[in-house]
């Protein structure tokens, strides 16, 4: 083994949790290492690889490593495990920068009722804190991704600041679906976006690529590399393809050095004085997992046994139709509003939350996109003219709905390392134990029937819905978050209950997932856990 | 416009364009180009990217004979195998290979256009906001 490296804070993924929070700690004179499994790519390779793909998946811009291997679309058999017996579908990448490559620039907030599921529906748990505990990180997180929204919109989580940036103009297809419900009990209004309407800390507007997923040419959309560069720069050091796999355990309990491996499977310990975990919901349990020993027989940070557990994903609803008229699809950002009230109010005791976004990418999504129609009509025989027509017609009225649904935690659906079956590096791959209850397919079954209520509004034909639901591939719950250390895996600042110098950041986290993507709420929980990792660095 | 070839665009060709064989010619391309048109309804289409596609024809095991009787008597009908993959080729620009489907534009199929987008997805396609309004408004 090398000799050891030191330093004072040890983050151990470069992704939104743990680029925002080692970008704060470095600025603040920490010293600071970050540790990523993946390599770094740059953002033309990126877009060339997209181009170049046949079939252009979410990750068809990203190279995956041997030595740091991620799930692939297409690839079901591939590193992660899943015993079922429904499929998760997990949707994260390895490499430096994190999934904020690939993810859609969503910022919803969660909404008050979120955090009280117990007290208010007599379901699942209640959060440890409050909405109006976190509303100021919010407004943080909002200002740190430049978050574009529209102050008049109430989408029913309180602000006490506006949005940093003017709200993205929306679509032809969103301003006609907005006039259609305006009135009905399904109207639509602008989700707030971390895509910039304007010139914003060194990066451009949006240029209407039309490829939020899986790639922003122009990086107008946030992603984490904004702040590894910030980190970099204030002199945090970043150590690329090296895989962590296992936190040594002082006698004090607490976490003496982490040991991370290299391509050529060589290992490498770091000493530090606190140690950040920001690998996401499956490789930060599998890590703890992987480092258990004397005194920790189920791993580290898992004394409540709950570690890897409550596993949650934002199943979807995917429904497709063709309108009357053209609405134009795929021009512009790939989505930009979205019905939210059905997140809201007394339903939830009966159904769980979900928000029907109006997809501006239509067919993309559900069928993979407009070259399906295409290939379908060239099929159906037209030629010429006619087919050109057809393509056009066609093309010009396609609408997508997709409803982001909330699925409550389930301590059997959880993640756990997979010792029998090794990578490349000979390390543990992650087995997935994942099963959606009754609640969630009501709410499935209830998005179904709200998109024909949504569609009937609009005007439409030849109605699609995909049976069951997709895998949003949000991965949530894992390192739950919680007062009683038997029963969580953090407390309330994302410190293990079980060691005083460990910090799990990410949406592991969340005791419940509500009806909003996670990455905002990622990134306010690490900005409030940037003091206590100060103050724990401290003691 | 952004019809023109970017230079990443022709460097694709190029890619596409190393793998195969025996260069056609400019007047075998240009019989190619003919019956495209009438197939595709699309008056201007690329010659370099006509070369491509009728490289690729002649590569594949399943459409190389079929392109040979075709282009032997003019007067046969055209196999509905061979047409359904020219038009597949010019509207996607997606082309079999060996290894598999290999994109030989990707920018440049003729779907987008078709579509009235003002490019392919994943490129810079204009100001912020353009996409408020229908695409000839």
């Amino acid at each position: 083994m090398s000799a050891d490296l030191t330093t004072e804070v040890a983050v151990v993924g470069s992704g939104v949790a743990g680029a925002l929070a080692a970008a704060k700690l470095a600025e603040a004179g920490i010293d600071v290492v970050i540790l990523e499994a993946g390599p770094r790519i740059t953002r033309e390779a990126a877009v060339q690889s997209f181009a170049e793909a046949p079939i252009r998946s979410p990750d068809a811009p990203y190279p995956v490593t041997a030595a740091a291997p991620y799930p692939r679309r297409g690839d079901p058999d591939g590193y992660v495990i899943e015993s079922g017996p429904d499929t998760f579908g997990p949707s994260y990448i390895r490499l430096v920068g994190g999934t904020t490559w690939h993810w859609l620039g969503a910022c919803p907030r969660l909404v008050p009722d979120d955090f009280r599921m117990k007290s208010r529906f007599g379901r699942a748990v209640d959060w440890p804190i409050a909405y109006e505990d976190l509303e100021p990180w919010y407004a943080q997180a909002e200002r740190a991704l430049g978050v574009a929204g529209d102050d008049a919109d109430d989408l029913g989580s309180p602000r006490s600041s506006g949005y940093p940036m003017a709200a993205m103009p929306l679509s032809y297809l969103d301003l006609q679906v907005a006039e259609r419900l305006a009135g009905s009990p399904y109207p639509s209004l602008p989700t707030p976006y971390a895509r910039n309407t304007a010139d914003w800390n060194g990066r451009p507007p949006c240029c209407g690529a039309a490829s939020c997923i899986p790639i922003c040419p122009s990086g107008a959309k946030y992603d984490a590399m904004v702040h590894v560069a910030r980190a970099e720069a204030a002199g945090a050091r970043i150590l690329e393809r090296c895989v962590v796999h296992k936190l040594e355990l002082a006698p004090d309990r607490r976490i003496a050095s982490l040991l991370y491996r290299r391509p050529d499977r060589s290992d490498v310990r770091l000493r530090a004085k606190v140690f950040v975990l920001a690998a996401h919901g499956i490789e930060t349990p599998k890590i703890l997992f992987m480092s258990r020993g004397e005194g920790a027989p189920d791993g580290l940070a898992n004394s409540s046994g709950v570690l890897g557990r409550f596993l949650m994903d934002h199943p979807y609803k995917l429904s497709w139709a063709l309108t009357k008229e053209p609405l134009w699809p795929y021009r512009g950002p790939i989505r930009l509003s979205a019905v939210n009230s059905t997140r809201l109010g007394d339903r939830r005791a009966r159904v769980p939350a979900f928000r029907s976004g109006i997809d501006n990418s239509a067919y993309n999504w559900p069928l993979g996109g407009p070259t399906v129609t295409v290939r379908h009509l060239i099929r159906q025989g037209l030629r010429g003219a006619a087919l050109q027509q057809a393509i056009l017609d066609q093309t010009s009225r396609q609408i997508g709905l997709t409803a982001l649904t909330e699925q409550l935690p389930d301590p059997e659906n959880r993640v756990v390392a997979d010792f029998d079956r090794r990578d490349a590096l000979g390390l543990p791959r992650p087995r997935l134990h994942f099963r959606l209850d009754d609640y969630t397919k009501a709410g499935l079954a209830e998005a179904e029937r709200v998109h024909e209520a949504i569609f009937a509004l609009i005007g439409t034909s030849e109605t699609h819905h995909r049976p069951g639901a997709m895998p949003g591939g949000h991965i949530m719950g894992t390192t739950r978050m919680g007062d009683d250390p038997r029963s969580s895996v953090v407390d309330p600042s994302l410190r293990a209950h079980d060691h005083p110098n460990l910090f799990l950041l990410g949406s592991g986290a969340f005791p419940t997932g509500g009806a909003a993507n996670p990455t905002l709420t990622i990134a306010a929980l690490s900005l409030r856990a940037v003091e206590p990792i100060k103050t724990a660095l401290r003691a | 416009m952004a019809w023109r070839l970017t230079r990443r665009e022709a460097l694709l060709c190029g890619a596409a364009w190393m793998l195969a064989g025996a260069i056609p010619t400019d007047t075998e391309v240009e019989r190619f180009l003919e019956l495209s048109r009438e197939l595709t309804g699309e008056a201007e289409l690329d010659p370099g990217l006509g070369r491509i596609y009728l490289q690729a024809l002649r590569q594949s095991s399943l459409f190389a004979g079929q392109l040979e009787q075709a282009f032997a008597d003019p007067g046969q009908a055209i196999p509905a195998d061979l047409e359904v993959q020219i038009l597949d080729q010019w509207f996607t620009g997606v082309v079999p290979t060996d290894s598999g489907p290999a994109v030989a534009t990707y920018n440049g199929a003729l779907m987008w256009r078709t579509m009235e987008l003002r490019g392919a997805p994943g490129y810079c396609h204009g100001a912020l906001g353009f996409w408020s309004r229908p695409p000839k408004s």
